[in-house]
């Protein structure tokens, strides 16, 4: 396939008013009754046929939630949530797990076909335009999809068992995988850790989880689809992944939502633990409505992702797209232990309308010779405010331990904001860290050029926006990477004048 | 010591508000002390106070202080002033805990400037309700003393010395204020030397106006006692075509927080900010800055280099903030750490706040040790390792005084840094 | 052969390059080299990208991030090895370097006198006055078209490539040394700077003076006839010859010697 036909499939896109996976899915649902205590918990434990560690786990986080508040420190403001206001448990009616696909509620079928993810057991390529074609060479995607607080399918489940790949949904594992759940669960972000992360704790519903064995490389990209569809949910996934010694595994995770006029929260966490010599590569489109053009509506996006790079010379590299939700909060983050471990973070943020991003990543070295590399590249349009936060720290052991961050800034109109908010520390003399920024807009004689070539002032700004990010978009899968350079299209629509 | 009614020693805040005690409440100095009677000292959670401590303050008792002896001052002089030939032709204002010492003082008679001394605290630029340090200089200063340069008047460049003397019991505090209004086309270059011994605490504020097209140069020597805890806070406010350069060399102080504030109020103004900070043994200092870009058109530069060695601890906060309306801003910040040591800490966070779209900004940030490469090249021409080691560190910091425009501040500075004072053998 | 009066003589060599980063955090370059090189003579290293020339003029002058795992140097009778990298400047061995460093903040001038002082300290020679010095510098500047305005910059802070080239050499001529390691000094010279560094290492030829060229070119080599040419490949030295083999593999490259030596 050639480059140009991919460009002209993204200008196609080009639509105003472009959230098209805005629709809701009509289906009966069961809902646990809004509010949060600890009877709600023993029912989310409940409904989940949990064992009685993991209910006494979620209580424990309970409690530590409660003496816990909010962070106010991000630059971005949000009136306060009442957290006693949600629904914390929506499912989509069914008699009893499904046991293959074909037990699955087609209304849900569908609405997984629409957003261009369908759960069929064949080459899945995310709604792309010749896709076909891109099938036959490149190998299938394995699928979780997460429907509000559950797991309504789990795709390429026994290709990947014949390799001894788990990969389930985290509920199932719980039931099934105790001892591996019981290690590692909260060992990376700890129940107290965070506001939110004590409340997913508490409450999380479903997610995926995966462990790759030693020495495998798992035969497919795993990948999860969140979607939230329920009025006055929060969704609080829960996502954990081990790669044991010498193992490697890509995994991918998208998301969506209706377009509604309230706010939304989703509160996930993600535990990534690699082993010596392993390499989890992360990726994330993330696309949850970000409300309307008045800033009305929106999905809260306050996540806690964290990889331990445990073993000597376990890798991880997060690269995450984000052009949805009305406010979003991570900092994909790596706790580098093992000697030679080694941290990516790659990512392009995209606000426009009334958005707030604030989004980095943390990278602590502690091992000797651990390195990492920080690419950010934020792009802030309308009225939407975008600030990288992020945090290079070395330890007194980290010796020779090297970073490099960039982060690039593209405003583009007078009534937007872009910021970036670096904290450097060391306690070591044998690192060597670098760090720059810049921040820019596109230059008049780019737009220009290209308009005198015959692009449309939209159509150029699209690919002079798709250049600045291409060092980050390369990092994704082919897959993710098409499907991104069409949202950073979509994101931008009607950002010029 | 001071007791409370439980009969507890007083100490920190409480220690220093009893000595202002039952000052008229509608007074700048009033509203200052009822601000810091509701307030907390800053914590490590106070995102500006991040990286650097206070808890020091609340373990010493804060006294008046005795009065100054003169033949101190005198020593002090004779050796750092009158003893360079440059230096003592400088008009001066020679101020000793917190006073003003007129006897040597030759600023005062200096017709470059005019100077008004005023019994209250007031001033326009800094924010007394919002900074801790601000408010305290508010409620504990007792004098402003106001310099004016007039139109289009080159005053050339004067003296400014604070010196500091510990005693032995309690901690002593120097809270004075200065004001320099700098009028249109004007010029004015400042070299300001902080020294002193003992143990003691100055929070001065200074404010700054640079009318439209004047400039000012301000090269501050921080070189207090190694016992001493220093807290400056400077305010400065640029009109159109103004013209700002700071060097500052920190390398005294057991304790140090420099807050820089400039604010871009004028189109094509331009402020520059240059300093070293020189640590070692179990020194901290703390350089926070703010330079906000408020109109179009301005440019900012700002490069801020750390030297640590021992067990120091060196802090650069630097924040550049473009208002929406400031388009065609320039600005640039560098900040670079120089780690000589194992135990030597850096903590540094460049910031960016910007809200116009057409403007070029970038900050960069390194730390690191020597460069092995450059180490290599110098050995491997000849030069022992300790000697290439010097040579590098040389470099590394005379760049930062290389700008400077006036001869007496560079030679000072240079010399003060331990920059080997290069002669062009050219 | 009669016994000669050796400068340099390398045996069995091996050297890996240190990367901590890599997982592989040794990796061997010089896999057995051995040459000798006696006092007067001037030997060219050729061989394809990658052989290990650089690694060698960096091993034979101390670079730190490269390790000796086996075999020796002796340096006029000295374990060179044993040396740190000044006191092997000081005994006479010279580097010229194929990408000389910055040295932002450090004046040129002041660094040539610090280094030649340096030198000279070591020697038992009498250190130069500033007076001297700058006469000194000056004549050999002139000879070598090198602008005074270079001596009053930053150590090769903003020069061009043939700029940074001829301080090179300004620093070879200043620091005598008795045996030079030429590393690419040719490449990317116009045909002026090409000829002045010629010039530059001849004006040093002397019974007591030897030195090691490592180049890809022939035109280097028509201006300086050097005695003898060996190639390096992967390694080792495969194939030692006279003047004419340089002409031989610009016209006919590695691909032969090195197919020889694999078989």
């Amino acid at each position: 396939m050639t480059k140009p036909t991919q460009d002209e499939a993204l200008l196609k896109q080009l639509e105003p008013n472009a959230y098209k996976w805005g629709f809701e899915t009509q289906i009966e649902m069961d809902m646990a009754p809004k509010g949060l205590n600890e009877d709600i918990i023993r029912l989310i434990s409940a409904r989940k046929e949990e064992p009685e560690w993991m209910l006494e786990w979620r209580l424990k986080a309970y409690q530590l939630w409660l003496t816990m508040t909010p962070p106010q420190w991000a630059k971005v403001g949000h009136p306060e949530i009442d957290f006693q206001d949600l629904h914390y448990y929506a499912a989509p009616k069914k008699k009893k797990g499904p046991k293959s696909l074909d037990e699955v509620d087609p209304e849900l079928l569908r609405t997984y076909e629409k957003l261009g993810i369908p759960l069929k057991e064949r080459a899945i390529l995310a709604g792309v335009e010749g896709a076909e074609e891109m099938a036959d060479n490149h190998p299938p995607v394995a699928i979780d999809a997460v429907f509000d607080s559950v797991s309504v399918a789990t795709t390429f489940k026994e290709t990947l068992s014949k390799a001894g790949v788990i990969f389930c949904p985290i509920s199932e594992a719980i039931r099934d995988y105790p001892e591996l759940v019981k290690k590692y669960l909260g060992s990376v972000v700890p129940q107290g850790d965070n506001f939110y992360s004590a409340l997913n704790s508490a409450v999380f519903t479903d997610g995926s989880f995966v462990y790759i064995p030693k020495g495998v490389r798992c035969p497919m990209e795993l990948s999860t689809y969140f979607r939230i569809n329920a009025k006055n949910t929060g969704q609080f996934e829960r996502t954990l992944i081990i790669a044991d010694d010498k193992s490697t595994v890509s995994y991918l995770e998208g998301c969506t939502a209706p377009q509604r006029d309230e706010n939304q929260l989703h509160a996930a966490v993600v535990e990534l633990v690699a082993m010596e010599d392993a390499f989890i590569k992360y990726s994330t489109v993330q696309n949850w409505y970000p409300g309307d053009k008045d800033g009305k509506g929106g999905i809260y996006n306050f996540v806690t992702k964290r990889a331990a790079c445990r073993g000597a010379r376990a890798r991880v590299s997060w690269t995450q797209v984000e052009t949805g939700s009305a406010i979003t909060w991570k900092y994909p983050s790596c706790i580098l232990q093992g000697e030679g471990s080694i941290g990516e973070f790659y990512s392009v943020a995209v606000t426009n309308g009334h958005q707030k991003a604030d989004t980095g990543t943390k990278m602590i070295h502690i091992g000797r010779n651990t390195r990492s590399t920080i690419l950010a590249k934020t792009i802030s349009a309308g009225k939407s405010d975008s600030t990288y936060r992020g945090l290079v720290r070395m330890l007194p052991r980290a010796k020779d331990a090297r970073n490099f961050t960039e982060c690039d800034s593209l405003l583009i109109g007078d009534q937007c904001g872009a910021h970036t908010v670096p904290y450097i520390e060391s306690q070591n003399s044998s690192v060597k860290i670098e760090h720059e920024a810049t921040t820019s807009k596109i230059s008049e004689e780019q737009l220009f050029y290209c308009q005198q070539r015959g692009l449309s002032k939209e159509e150029a700004i699209g690919l002079i926006v798709n250049g600045f990010c291409k060092d980050v978009l390369k990092e994704l899968p082919m897959e993710f990477a098409v499907e991104a350079q069409q949202l950073l299209q979509i994101s931008l629509e009607g950002s010029v004048g | 010591m001071h007791k409370n009614s439980e009969g507890n020693s007083v100490t920190g805040l409480a220690s220093l508000l009893s000595q202002v005690k039952g000052k008229d409440n509608h007074s700048e100095q009033g509203k200052a002390i009822a601000f810091l009677s509701g307030s907390e000292l800053p914590t490590r959670r106070t995102e500006i106070w991040k990286y650097t401590d206070l808890r020091w303050f609340n373990q010493h008792e804060f006294v008046q202080s005795n009065p100054v002896k003169t033949q101190q001052v005198q020593e002090w002089l004779e050796k750092n002033v009158f003893s360079s030939p440059a230096l003592s032709e400088l008009p001066r204002l020679i101020m000793a805990n917190g006073q003003i010492m007129k006897e040597y003082s030759t600023l005062l008679e200096y017709s470059g400037c005019q100077i008004a001394i005023k019994e209250d605290v007031h001033g326009s630029l800094g924010q007394p309700q919002r900074d801790f340090m601000t408010a305290l200089n508010y409620a504990m200063g007792q004098q402003t003393l106001q310099l004016t340069v007039s139109k289009a008047q080159h005053a050339g460049t004067v003296l400014f010395v604070h010196l500091g003397y510990g005693q032995d019991a309690g901690l002593a505090s120097f809270h004075y204020r200065l004001n320099i209004e700098i009028q249109e086309q004007a010029q004015l270059s400042v070299i300001e030397i902080n020294a002193g011994s003992g143990e003691y605490f100055t929070n001065p504020v200074c404010e700054v106006t640079v009318g439209s097209g004047a400039d000012f140069e301000y090269n501050k020597l921080l070189n207090s006692s190694l016992e001493s805890y220093n807290c400056a806070n400077l305010y400065v406010s640029l009109a159109d075509h103004a013209k700002y350069r700071q060097f500052l060399i920190s390398k005294g102080s057991k304790f140090s927080r420099q807050e820089v504030y400039i604010d871009m109020n004028g189109e094509w103004s331009n402020a520059s900010f240059q300093a070293v900070q020189k640590l070692g043994d179990r020194q901290h200092a703390d350089i926070t800055t703010v330079f906000s870009h408020l109109v179009p058109h301005c440019q900012s530069d700002q490069n801020v280099k750390n030297i640590l060695s021992d067990q120091s601890h060196g802090v650069f906060q630097g924040k550049v903030f473009v208002h929406q309306k400031a388009q065609k801003t320039n600005a640039q910040q560098q900040n670079q750490a120089l780690l000589l040591s194992d135990q030597a800490e850096i903590n540094t966070k460049p910031e960016l706040e910007i809200y116009a779209d057409d403007v070029k900004c970038s900050h960069g940030a390194t730390v690191g040790a020597l460069d092995e490469d450059q180490l290599f090249f110098l050995m491997a021409r000849g030069i022992p390792y300790d000697q290439a080691r010097d040579i590098l560190i040389n470099a590394f910091v005379a760049q930062a005084v290389e700008d400077i425009d006036d001869p007496i501040a560079k030679q000072l500075l240079k010399e003060q840094l331990g920059v080997e004072v290069v002669e062009d053998i050219t | 052969m009669e016994k000669m009066n050796m400068i340099l003589e390398i045996k069995n060599l091996h050297a890996s390059v240190i990367d901590e980063s890599a997982e592989d955090s040794r990796k061997e370059i010089l896999k057995g080299v051995n040459l000798s090189i006696p006092a007067g003579e001037t030997h060219v290293i050729m061989g394809p990208n990658g052989s290990g020339k650089s690694t060698l003029s960096y091993v034979l002058s101390g670079h730190p991030s490269y390790e000796v795992t086996e075999g020796s140097v002796t340096f006029k009778g000295q374990d060179l090895l044993a040396m740190s990298p000044d006191e092997r400047a000081a005994a006479g061995l010279f580097l010229a370097f194929q990408a000389p460093v910055e040295l932002p903040g450090v004046n040129n001038a002041n660094f040539l006198r610090t280094a030649v002082n340096s030198v000279r300290k070591v020697r038992g020679q009498e250190e130069l006055d500033p007076v001297k010095f700058l006469k000194l510098v000056r004549e050999l500047a002139k000879k070598l078209s090198f602008s005074t305005d270079m001596l009053k910059r930053n150590v090769n802070v903003g020069f061009s490539g043939g700029e940074k080239k001829r301080n090179e050499v300004l620093q070879m001529t200043l620091l005598e040394p008795s045996f030079a390691i030429l590393d690419e000094t040719d490449s990317g010279l116009d045909i002026d700077a090409l000829r002045i560094v010629a010039e530059g290492v001849k004006s040093l030829r002397s019974p007591e003076f030897s030195s090691l060229i490592i180049t890809h070119h022939q035109r280097l080599l028509d201006h300086i006839q050097p005695d003898f040419i060996h190639v390096l490949a992967k390694g080792r030295i495969i194939h030692t010859g006279g003047p004419e083999l340089s002409r031989q593999l610009e016209a006919e490259g590695y691909g032969r010697l090195v197919g020889e030596a694999d078989a």
